[in-house]
């Protein structure tokens, strides 16, 4: 786990947190599946760096067939091609094993190892993937040895056109410093896409880091996102589709989402949370030593006696301590009657017998009540939970930066006066014993003392993690998301902000932190439903409440419509009608319905089983010169 | 004040040893090199301290230097210790006895700047021992009280319900409070201590019917009854 505790990594933990939460509630539903076994082939280093982007995405569009697709990468070593099998371990880091042509050619044949997986066994559908970014204008034909592991590996598997689809999705890196390369590299495929059948691909999809509304994305994280959704379309159950998707031609696409903004709510939320928190960091009064009741605070009873003593050694004092009828054979100076003790004070009966009394409390005290290292051990633990419970941050500090008066005000204690019954007073005699020990005393102003180191500590880890709000982007979501969410976390922090607050000076470590703050964030969700809404029921309550009677599905057809779709790629001549059209979204919702009645006739509706968000995408077909600019 | 010990590296002119009891037997009296300064240490009959020293000067830190007088080890109950001085020793021709029944050991030591060093002792087979167990016999008298009733042709005893402990005024300074304890029939689970103001008043009553029994856990005190 990251040692660092940052603001973005809380706002990561509200997003996985929501996620899962989401899942949960939607009971894991799946959505439509594959047709044809899908294969799936990274071209080149960069590719393979990204084999996990594309894996999360369309195993999340898929998540029932984990076990079942293949992921494999190839590169070029010298003259020949070496072949990795890609994979992620339980702990979800990415995994990956040089192997040899032939166990290359068994993780392939394993798709078809069972009847029961997939729809059609037919046909295999091969995906390339191949990232540009580290090509150079220099070395421009490493991209054809990378293309040409195509046909390399068709024949290592020995397939043709009957019985496999190709397609290959290529990553175009167009930064500004890219330029040159990237114009050649458009160059080379719009002279692949008039010989596609030499290649043995049936389409190439052409996405880049360059939008054509200028914007320069700083990775491919849409891009996969994209290429994922594009290899469910063309492996969807609408034949017509799959046949436009793979019929030789280079296509790019267009694309928008419409989902609840969750790393937005989490910013508004925790930022109003770390700061409602921070005020239980409470800032020390200079006076602080000197507040009516700081010997409660410090532990101190009425008594005088240590509290966490008293709590501790209660039992065993009540044990020691003679009862009355036992105290009746203590020796008399004279003849007294000791059965109505209610006639003596401890002192005077102490007197009566002879010192008799306090002889056997000492000797018990000595022997019985002797402080041991383990005993030491938990006093120090439980008089820490104390000051961290009655004291905070700031607090504990300024006692760590004042220990003389500290121990002063324990050592305070040993001026009261003792409870005059009998019994009481022995009791309280022997609790005063322990409370008065140098030692037990020593052992709290350094228990008081490691606190405040603690505190000193956390001050920092927490004013780094304060620190780290700034380094955050506001957010700029409409004005309806910071007003409805910022309510949220108020009513959060009006019920349960006290009780989270004493918690919260308990910490005292990065690690202790952060789980502490998971915490409140698992209970921030469970607060309030709409943390783990659907998106569209979230919408429709946040734009109610802060609008009463607003267009939620008109906002949300908007958003997946028209020219809210941001094509990935620059393009010098206006791109024709797209030659295909999807929408992701969950099958039997409100809002699939309406979006069916409302969109034009030819879009597919994928189901994707979860109704986190909505997703719109078309796919254009290029031509060449469209592509060689 | 800090305390450290140290190997004694120099035993022919540094040492204290051959300690013993005085004449009127309630002084220590040991043999010391000149103007040698002694740290004694008085712990229960059945153990000396030459043993134990690391131990209870580890538990000595912090304690005022206690000159002349005796104070207990804070973490090591029962252990009492005195600084003695070359120059109060021979102006009192030895150290008072803090009481008796229990065990005096005898250590060099001397102070430096805020530090005082105590040697290690080291056993010879000369015969002297670098400590001394002091014995105590304690005379102790149990006796129920009765009193006479009855007219004078038919006088008889009977029980007061009272027992009196006597006990020997001239032992007040040698004993320990609780080194000499009583249980009852009626509260067995609990030893109830004789104080030394009782031994100074030289009785005490005790309400029962049924005998007090009187008895010591201390190996280096007899009682006689």
């Amino acid at each position: 786990m990251d040692n660092e505790l940052s603001f973005q990594s809380l706002i990561d933990y509200f997003e996985r947190r929501t996620a899962h939460v989401e899942r949960v509630a939607s009971n894991y539903r799946h959505g439509d599946a594959p047709q044809y076994p899908p294969f799936f082939v990274f071209l080149g280093a960069d590719a393979m760096r990204g084999f996990e982007g594309i894996a999360r995405n369309v195993l999340d569009l898929w998540p029932q067939y984990a076990d079942s697709f293949r992921f494999v990468g190839a590169d070029c070593e010298g003259d020949g091609l070496r072949y990795w099998s890609l994979g992620m371990d339980d702990a979800g880091a990415s995994r990956a094993e040089v192997i040899t042509e032939r166990e290359l050619a068994n993780e392939f044949a394993s798709l078809f190892a069972r009847d029961d997986v997939f729809e059609k066994m037919t046909l295999a559908h091969l995906y390339f993937v191949l990232d540009t970014s580290s090509i150079k204008a220099e070395a421009i034909d490493e991209f054809d040895a990378l293309v040409a592991a195509i046909p390399h590996l068709m024949d290592v598997l020995q397939l043709d056109e009957s019985m496999a689809r190709c397609s290959l999705t290529v990553l175009l890196n167009s930064d500004f410093a890219r330029r040159v390369v990237a114009k050649q590299l458009r160059s080379r495929i719009a002279d692949m896409s008039e010989h596609m059948r030499d290649w043995k691909c049936n389409s190439i999809f052409l996405l880049s880091n360059h939008r054509n509304d200028g914007v320069m994305l700083p990775s491919w994280d849409e891009c996969y996102r994209i290429a994922s959704l594009y290899i469910a379309l063309s492996d969807c159950s609408d034949n017509t589709i799959v046949n436009q998707l793979f019929d030789d031609r280079v296509l790019t696409a267009s694309y928008a989402i419409v989902r609840k903004p969750t790393r937005a709510i989490g910013q508004i939320s925790l930022d109003l949370l770390l700061l409602g928190l921070n005020d239980y960091s409470g800032s020390a009064n200079a006076d602080l030593l000197q507040v009516a009741d700081i010997e409660h605070r410090l532990g101190v009873t009425g008594e005088g006696t240590l509290s966490v003593i008293d709590d501790d050694a209660g039992q065993l004092i009540r044990m020691i301590v003679p009862s009355a009828a036992q105290l009746r054979y203590f020796p008399q100076r004279e003849f007294f009657d000791y059965s109505d003790l209610s006639r003596y004070t401890y002192d005077s009966f102490d007197e009566a017998c002879m010192g008799a009394l306090s002889a056997y409390l000492e000797q018990k005290q000595r022997y019985q009540l002797m402080v041991d290292g383990t005993q030491q051990s938990a006093w120090a633990r439980s008089y820490g939970a104390l000051l961290r419970k009655n004291f905070s941050i700031d607090e504990l500090i300024y006692l760590g930066d004042h220990l003389e008066r500290v121990r002063e005000v324990l050592e305070d204690s040993r001026r009261r006066e003792i409870i005059p019954s009998v019994i009481e007073g022995a009791s309280s005699k022997l609790r005063m014993a322990l409370s008065q020990n140098p030692q037990v005393i020593d052992l709290f102003v350094r228990q008081v003392n490691a606190e405040a180191q603690r505190a000193r500590g956390f001050r920092k880890i927490w004013h780094d993690l304060l620190d780290s709000l700034r380094s955050v982007r506001k957010v700029r979501e409409e004005d309806s998301l910071i007003e409805y969410y910022s309510q949220r976390a108020r009513t959060f922090l009006r019920a349960e902000g006290r009780r989270l607050g004493s918690e919260f000076a308990t910490q005292a470590t990065v690690e202790e932190l952060r789980a502490f703050l998971n915490h409140v964030i698992d209970a921030l969700i469970d607060s309030d439903s709409v943390f783990a809404a659907p998106f569209e029921a979230e919408l429709m309550m946040r734009l109610n409440a802060v609008n009463d009677g607003a267009d939620t599905f008109g906002w949300i057809y908007s958003n997946l419509t028209g020219n809210n779709l941001r094509t990935y790629l620059q393009v010098y001549f206006a791109l024709d009608d797209p030659i295909s059209k999807g929408v992701f979204i969950e099958d039997g919702t409100e809002l699939g319905r309406r979006l069916r009645q409302t969109l034009p006739g030819g879009t597919y509706f994928y189901n994707t089983g979860n109704n986190r968000w909505a997703e719109a995408i078309n796919l254009y077909a290029i031509d060449a010169g469209n592509i060689n600019q | 004040m800090r305390y450290v010990m140290r190997e004694n590296d120099d035993p022919a002119r540094r040492y204290a040893t051959h300690v013993r009891g005085s004449r009127s037997g309630q002084q220590l009296v040991w043999e010391s090199s000149p103007g040698q300064d002694v740290l004694v240490v008085q712990t229960p009959y059945e153990r000396d301290a030459v043993d134990d020293i690391q131990e209870i000067v580890a538990g000595m830190e912090g304690m005022a230097l206690p000159v002349d007088c005796y104070v207990e080890v804070p973490v090591k109950p029962g252990t009492w210790v005195r600084y003695v001085p070359s120059t109060s020793y021979a102006r009192n021709d030895g150290c008072p006895l803090r009481t008796k029944a229990c065990t005096y050991t005898v250590f060099c030591c001397q102070v430096e700047g805020d530090t005082c060093v105590v040697y290690s002792q080291q056993m010879t087979n000369t015969g002297n021992l670098p400590y001394r167990r002091i014995r105590l016999e304690v005379d102790v008298q149990v006796r129920k009280l009765t009193r006479t009733v009855g007219p004078f042709w038919n006088r008889r005893e009977e029980d007061t319900g009272y027992y009196q402990i006597t006990l020997p005024k001239d032992r007040m300074n040698d004993v320990c409070d609780g080194d000499v304890y009583y249980t009852v029939a009626g509260a067995k689970d609990i030893e109830i201590p004789l104080t030394r103001a009782m031994f100074k008043q030289g009785y005490v009553y005790v309400q029962t019917f049924d005998m007090p029994v009187v008895a010591t856990r201390n190996d280096g005190l007899q009682i006689n009854q």
